[in-house]
């Protein structure tokens, strides 16, 4: 095959080209000038931030960005090498103590992406001996590491305890003497903001001799005590939890990083073989610098109060003032706001309609969600300003209905 | 076993895989146009196939496959490769 008969088989198809023409909208990618702000820079205009996932509002912090400026001044920008050669300083080795403490597991190693760490960690330790049991839902970095890997994958439905223990009963019932059955879920699932049942799950994998494993990236900074995550939020964080725990650093946590956690040898081993870590620049002390301080912030009862009741706070108003005007939402118990949009187009429309109003969204569509399940997903992170949320309860009948009229027009 | 039987048997299977009871399921109906299967739902939905049927079918048995009957044709064959293998 010639190469551009090759690169012809990678470009965008023509129907998706064609749909941007015609609802002249383009969601992803937009060309953002400012930080995390109030307001958001987007093409020299000013926008509302309802898209990014910083919950505690902490990526523009002043003491972080501070503390983060301290480790840049004393380590530099990047370590140039992997964390088993020159990116395993004092600080990141504290890091690792420190969330390992935070989140209630007995270590961790520390990598660039919570996807790499999920990526990773089955990669790792999987072989054509083991049962994977996953939740339908999960996201692409667990759902395509598991798939790289030669293990029987067996999904449940979605949170569903019943589906779960089916499929443990039919994996213990198979299992060869060589094989593992693991049990792999999401605390909060990104898209609807839905909690997994996880300390049945953990009871069920008890009784199946199973291994549990939780990606706790939208729940790390938003559940548990001072936001310590998943573990917390169900009491598993006293040393009486032995399964694999992973997390993004990139959400609540406000920097860049993927986090695996477990038992200290488990970790142990993992520090010597899990290529992702050993082959990967370490991550950069400006990173593990904002940490710090965020751990700090966190760890303060008064100061994560007051922010987490602001993010609670927020996530109700939008919430309420959303069903007030008539949107469906999925209703999580998370600080997650996803309205129901319907199939693709009704969701790039909503989507579209919001940015009309000057604020951003996140537009879920197939194949990140069923066909007909588009949401629009809102985060109102904490450091938005009390007249911006009041902008945006003011302007929600207006979307409602433009898009009610946009969507009658593109049926008809 | 017969091809109605085997079509009541793979419906029933398809609809407790989807989260969404209300679609009517025939054979026609078209596997992502119509059920919306992703990948996990269609691996879901194979081994519970395996499950019901006794068989190993496998994780990428349904690429390329359109409809249910699709579906239907599979596990009607190889019930019948397994019937005369003995």
């Amino acid at each position: 095959m010639s190469k551009e008969k090759f690169y012809k088989k990678f470009v965008l198809r023509e129907d998706m080209q064609e749909l941007e023409q015609k609802l002249d909208y383009n969601p992803y990618y937009a060309k953002i000038s400012s930080g995390l702000s109030d307001p958001l820079i987007i093409n020299g205009e000013e926008y509302v931030n309802l898209a990014a996932n910083n919950y505690l509002g902490l990526a523009m912090n002043p003491k972080v960005m501070e503390h983060a400026k301290k480790a840049m001044d004393r380590y530099g920008i990047s370590l140039c090498g992997t964390p088993i050669a020159t990116g395993s300083i004092d600080l990141y080795q504290r890091m690792q103590k420190r969330l390992a403490n935070f989140v209630g597991v007995e270590d961790v190693i520390i990598l660039p992406s919570c996807y790499q760490a999920n990526n990773a960690i089955f990669m790792a330790i999987l072989t054509a001996h083991d049962v994977v049991i996953v939740d339908h839902y999960a996201h692409s970095s667990l759902s395509e590491g598991i798939k790289a890997t030669k293990c029987k994958i067996r999904p449940f439905k979605h949170n569903d305890l019943q589906s779960l223990e089916k499929n443990l009963k039919v994996s213990a019932s198979n299992l060869d003497e060589k094989g593992h059955i693991f049990v792999v879920t999401e605390s909060v699932f990104s898209t609807e903001g839905s909690i997994a049942p996880f300390a049945e799950m953990v009871k069920l994998c008890e009784k199946y001799d199973a291994i549990p494993l939780i990606d706790d990236s939208h729940g790390i900074g938003v559940l548990g005590k001072n936001g310590n995550g998943i573990l917390s939020h169900f009491g598993l964080d006293k040393g009486n939890y032995s399964g694999i725990y992973t997390t993004s650093t990139g959400k609540a946590l406000a920097t860049v990083g993927g986090i695996i956690g477990g038992p200290k040898k488990f970790i142990e081993y993992l520090k010597y073989y899990c290529s992702h870590l050993v082959y990967s620049t370490a991550i950069s002390p400006i990173n593990l610098g904002a940490l710090e301080m965020i751990l700090n912030i966190l760890e303060d009862d008064s100061e994560y109060k007051k922010i987490s009741d602001q993010m609670w706070r927020y996530r109700n108003m939008l919430a309420d003032g959303l069903k007030a005007v008539g949107f469906k939402l999925a209703d999580g118990p998370a600080p997650i706001v996803s309205i129901k949009a319907g199939d693709s187009i009704e969701t790039l429309l909503l989507a579209k309609a919001f940015y009309k109003q000057k604020i951003l969204t996140t537009p879920f569509i197939f194949p990140s969600v069923p066909l007909d399940g588009g949401v629009v997903r809102l985060i109102a992170m904490t450091t938005l300003k009390e007249e911006t949320i009041e902008r945006v309860l003011g302007v929600l009948n207006e979307v409602f209905i433009d898009h009610e009229s946009w969507v009658k027009g593109w049926k008809k | 076993m017969t091809r109605e039987e085997i079509t009541s048997k793979v419906i029933d299977i398809i609809k407790n895989c989807l989260e969404n009871k209300n679609i009517t399921i025939t054979t026609s109906s078209l596997l992502v146009e119509d059920l919306s299967l992703d990948s996990f739902a269609a691996i879901m939905i194979l081994n519970d196939l395996e499950d019901e049927f006794h068989l190993t079918v496998g994780d990428d048995a349904f690429d390329g496959f359109k409809n249910v009957d699709n579906i239907v044709s599979l596990i009607q064959n190889m019930l019948n490769e397994k019937e005369k293998a003995g």
